[in-house]
């Protein structure tokens, strides 16, 4: 057995505290943290790549980039747009490194058993999954960060990388994009229901 | 043209107020009365809000497949924890990153000085090999008065490597320590 030396165990030491000094949160701040934005960052990823299995794995690598990030503010807001650009970031090298055509949404709908949902919900999911699987990465981006986190225009171009002025058109395209896709009876049954509600 | 394109938009300066309703819940109770009946007449919210109204039954779908258990994402305890193991044996490696690298360099000068030492050598290496496949050695061995056949051949064997040139020597310990840097960089190759 490998014996281990006193200045192994000083490096260790220095090492930890080290590892302590590069984190720019302490543990408690980081569980709320966690606590607050690990479903919604799992969620983004897993639709934005169509593979809960990479979600897992890209969301933890999400966190342990982040927690060695050098921050500018202590702004929640500001940490869980970095935390978003880190992951989007992540998304885009795995697209890099894979052929388009592996980009599909096979493992988005094998993945979720099919009698946790009633048909409806399961049907409401493949159209939606098949409309993401269609989209560009851009636009899935931005129409969930638009939409499903409520994002304001800053904030997912913070995220994204991109300049606030050019969100707006980016985002109606991808909106237009996203109701052509869209089957048509759903989208008249759905846009009725929404607008019927307060009546 | 650019300004001409943003004007074209068709937007709604209540857009954000009306995902901000679905995503309260506030849409569906007495208090989103208001915006429901502003997106009933507004051909963009109407838009938006059928797209937010997908998109967050998305997400709470989404959420759902983190419920079994066994599956979704890892405590943040864990998380924190792995990430500090990460970062403790990047700074490990960031303080030993200069003793690897005196080291290699040191293995690295140590082959140059050998090969050198070699080439600068060699005639005399050359020369040397050529007297030890001659008979010259055998005679040499023949002439010691102590020698005989059944005596010690490890000690009478030293007796005749000492009596050799230095370029034997020399030739004898840059074969050692070749042999020994290969062994050396084996090793390091292993825990690498």
């Amino acid at each position: 057995m490998r014996e281990i030396t006193v200045t192994e165990l000083e490096s260790s030491k220095v090492g930890a505290e080290a590892a302590e000094q590069t984190f720019h949160m302490d543990e408690q701040t980081f569980r709320v943290f966690y606590e607050t934005t690990a479903r919604p960052l799992w969620s983004y990823l897993s639709r934005i790549l169509g593979s809960p299995t990479l979600a897992d794995d890209l969301a933890q690598e999400s966190y342990y980039r982040f927690l060695r990030a050098t921050l500018k503010s202590d702004d929640p807001a500001y940490q869980k747009a970095y935390l978003f650009r880190i992951a989007t970031n992540l998304a885009r090298d795995h697209w890099r490194r894979l052929p388009r055509q592996e980009q599909g949404e096979a493992d988005r709908l094998e993945q979720v058993p099919a009698d946790d949902r009633t048909a409806e919900q399961v049907q409401q999911r493949s159209d939606l999954g098949r409309v993401l699987g269609r989209l560009k990465p851009r636009e899935r981006e931005l129409l969930w960060l638009a939409y499903a986190e409520g994002a304001s225009h800053k904030e997912i171009a913070e995220v994204l990388g991109l300049r606030a002025a050019s969100v707006r058109l980016l985002l109606f395209r991808a909106r237009q994009k996203f109701m052509k896709l869209l089957p048509r009876p759903r989208l008249a049954m759905n846009t009725q229901a929404g607008t019927s509600q307060g009546s | 043209m650019k300004a001409e394109r943003q004007m074209k938009l068709p937007q709604c300066d209540r857009e954000p107020e009306v995902v901000d309703a679905l995503r309260s819940g506030r849409w569906e109770t007495a208090w989103g009365e208001e915006i429901r009946q502003h997106a009933a007449t507004c051909a963009v919210c109407a838009e938006v809000a059928f797209a937010a109204q997908e998109f967050q039954r998305e997400e709470k779908l989404a959420w759902g497949e983190l419920q079994p258990p066994g599956a979704g994402l890892p405590s943040a305890g864990l998380v924190w924890w792995k990430a500090q193991r990460a970062a403790r044996r990047a700074a490990e490696q960031r303080a030993a990153a200069p003793m690897v690298l005196v080291e290699r360099a040191a293995y690295a000068l140590g082959t140059l000085a050998a090969l050198v030492l070699g080439v600068w050598q060699w005639p005399r290496i050359t020369g040397w090999l050529h007297r030890a496949q001659g008979p010259e050695p055998l005679a040499r061995f023949a002439r010691w008065p102590e020698y005989s056949p059944s005596g010690d051949w490890l000690h009478r064997l030293a007796q005749a490597w000492t009596s050799q040139t230095p370029a034997l020597l020399l030739a004898a310990s840059a074969a050692a320590f070749l042999t020994l840097m290969v062994f050396a960089a084996y090793v390091v190759w292993r825990e690498d």
